[in-house]
């Protein structure tokens, strides 16, 4: 048996159709404002083991760089280990004002034992962040100040690692 | 050069090409030197357990939890990495001496392959992740065939039937290991089921095996993505982890979940990002590279064993080698540690095509003229340079596992030439 898929004319035009879909979807999709925008970020995170009467038990700080990443609702972090790496942005961004966001929402009080909170001055790039998560009878806070320099819609590793 | 110098040659080749990553290995992963032995986001991905609840790639971690019994789980993780690169190896010759290739070239080429065993030892890459065990797997499942294809009818029944018990019972468990066994290992597995049952049709039992097969790990898949896991499910899992171990990978965060522990948590609008980062990253352009080379390699392995390669016509040994590696390819859509996957595929192709040259499947005439066309072009890399040329790309390139950094592509040879030059010099 001979395979003449290739050669059968309407799975040509089936699959020229298909193609042309596809490609037309993929490029209306791709708008320059809808892509994801970068941000490189160093300086300094603490995270603190408090006892409920606010002793400090245990304290570490940590000077890894920050990539922050913004796209539509959400902002994520990537390589900083001590803080959360998804939150949800909470203000429309206007030019030069503060992009503020959290998770797991935007409201000040969770009904799970995490708040995060963060705000970034696009105009700056100071950036900060705060945590807090209760377990048991003790509480962790994690704390990020940052300054961020925006890459824009693209970025590079080599850069990341220069800076760490 | 006579034939004796260069089959001389050749040996020592291949012999350096395999103690030397395994000697690197040993030391790495078995030494007591203090600092982590591979990268702690890569450790901490052996630690996902279930005492957060049942979780997608729980299974191992619970099982090395288990094991240690509140005591360091690090030991357990390196000891588990390095015997199992050791198997693969081991398992990856037996293959090659029982698939009857007998080419040296061939072997040269499987080794120093970007993602290879060689790479894997000199780099302390791609073997201390999970797939590891997909691909040492799939090497016992090729052997298993190889002892089919060799058995006489009698015993070729029950080894088909030890064939099938092995494959349906780790299987699953492989995907609980981690679900993108779907993607990378469980196509190959199906094809190479289907050939024995094709090859063996008076065994009408192999059909319902097949059909069992496809359903078993559709379903242990679905169930991993039902229980993808979240924030505090990553929490958990972190916290049930030793303080001592939490505070060694993680040194300036021990409260906060780690790498892919903490990737757990993770939704699909973050996986997709990953990938998106590929081509904003610029980093694209370097895995074309290495799409290429592997590439080149594949097929320049592809035409030293092709059954066909003597003959002008060819058989469906092209048709079957494509299959496998085409459906084995769907996890550069689902996630971006590029390199990890072509390693693995690469690894996996090499296997299955040297199972294939045994197929009696495999050597039946093709009849399909587009795959006439590709028996074809692969055989034009059957060439002198083009030998040469993937020894170069293998020496001189280290491909990542993720992330590619243009300034970091080149094989490190200068931090090689240093820790000699500190052996030499008699300093620690």
């Amino acid at each position: 048996m001979k395979c003449c898929y290739l050669q059968n004319p309407y799975r040509r035009v089936t699959k020229l159709i298909l193609i042309t879909t596809v490609f037309c979807f993929a490029i209306t999709g791709c708008q320059v404002d809808d892509l994801p925008t970068y941000w490189l970020c160093s300086g300094v995170t603490t995270q603190k083991l408090v006892s409920m009467d606010q002793k400090v038990l245990e304290s570490y700080a940590d000077s890894s760089p920050l990539m922050l990443e913004t796209w539509g609702r959400s902002i994520y972090q990537f390589y900083q280990p001590t803080l959360s790496s998804r939150y949800l942005r909470c203000s429309e961004i206007p030019q030069g004002q503060i992009i503020s966001f959290g998770y797991p929402d935007c409201q000040l009080h969770s009904v799970i034992p995490l708040v995060s909170r963060g705000e970034l001055d696009a105009t700056s790039g100071a950036l900060l962040i705060q945590e807090t998560r209760t377990f048991g009878k003790q509480m962790l806070r994690n704390e990020g100040q940052y300054r961020c320099r925006k890459l824009g819609h693209t970025f590079s590793f080599t850069a990341f690692n220069y800076e760490q | 050069m006579s034939n004796k110098k260069l089959t001389l040659w050749r040996f020592t080749a291949i012999a350096f090409l395999l103690e030397f990553p395994l000697i690197l290995s040993f030391m790495w992963m078995m030494g007591d030197s203090t600092e982590p032995h591979f990268n702690t986001r890569q450790i901490s991905e052996w630690l996902i357990n279930y005492q957060g609840g049942f979780v997608r790639r729980g299974l191992m971690g619970e099982v090395l939890f288990r094991l240690a019994n509140d005591g360091h789980l690090i030991q357990l993780v390196y000891a588990t990495v390095f015997w199992s690169f050791f198997a693969y190896v081991c398992l990856f010759l037996v293959l090659y001496f029982k698939a009857s290739i007998q080419n040296g070239r061939v072997l040269i080429a499987a080794l120093v392959m970007q993602g290879g065993i060689f790479h894997m030892g000199a780099a302390n890459n791609f073997y201390n992740r999970k797939e590891i065990l997909f691909l040492v797997f799939f090497a016992i499942l090729s052997i298993l065939y190889l002892q089919i294809q060799a058995s006489s009818t009698d015993s070729r029944k029950r080894w088909i039937a030890g064939f099938s018990l092995f494959l349906l019972t780790v299987s699953p468990l492989l995907v609980l290991i981690h679900e993108a066994y779907f993607f990378m290992g469980f196509p190959a597995a199906f094809l190479l089921l289907w050939i024995i049952s094709r090859e063996n049709a008076e065994l009408t039992y192999l059909n319902k095996v097949l059909i069992f097969f496809g359903v078993e790990i559709l379903l242990t898949f679905i169930m991993c993505t039902m229980n993808h896991g979240n924030f505090f499910i990553s929490q958990e899992i972190w916290s049930s982890l030793p303080f001592s171990d939490r505070l060694f990978i993680s040194p300036n965060a021990p409260y906060s979940a780690n790498g892919p522990i903490e990737s757990i948590g993770w939704t699909l609008g973050q996986h997709l990002t990953t990938i998106y980062a590929i081509f904003s990253s610029g980093g694209i352009f370097m895995w074309l590279l290495y799409f290429l080379g592997n590439g080149i390699t594949l097929m320049y392995v592809y035409a030293l064993v092709d059954p066909a390669q003597d003959n002008a016509r060819p058989m469906k040994f092209t048709r079957f080698a494509l299959v496998g590696i085409l459906s084995s390819s769907s996890m550069f859509l689902v996630a971006s540690d590029w390199g990890r996957w072509l390693g693995f595929l690469c690894s996996q192709t090499i296997m299955l095509l040297f199972i294939l040259t045994k197929s009696r499947l495999a050597r039946q005439q093709e009849d399909c003229d587009i795959f006439h066309w590709h028996h074809q072009l692969f055989q034009l890399l059957n060439r002198p340079w083009v030998f040469i040329l993937i020894l170069a790309y293998g020496l001189l390139l280290q491909m990542p596992e993720c992330c590619v950094d243009f300034s970091h592509n080149l094989f490190p040879y200068d931090d090689y030439i240093g820790l000699l030059g500190k052996l030499f010099r008699g300093n620690s």
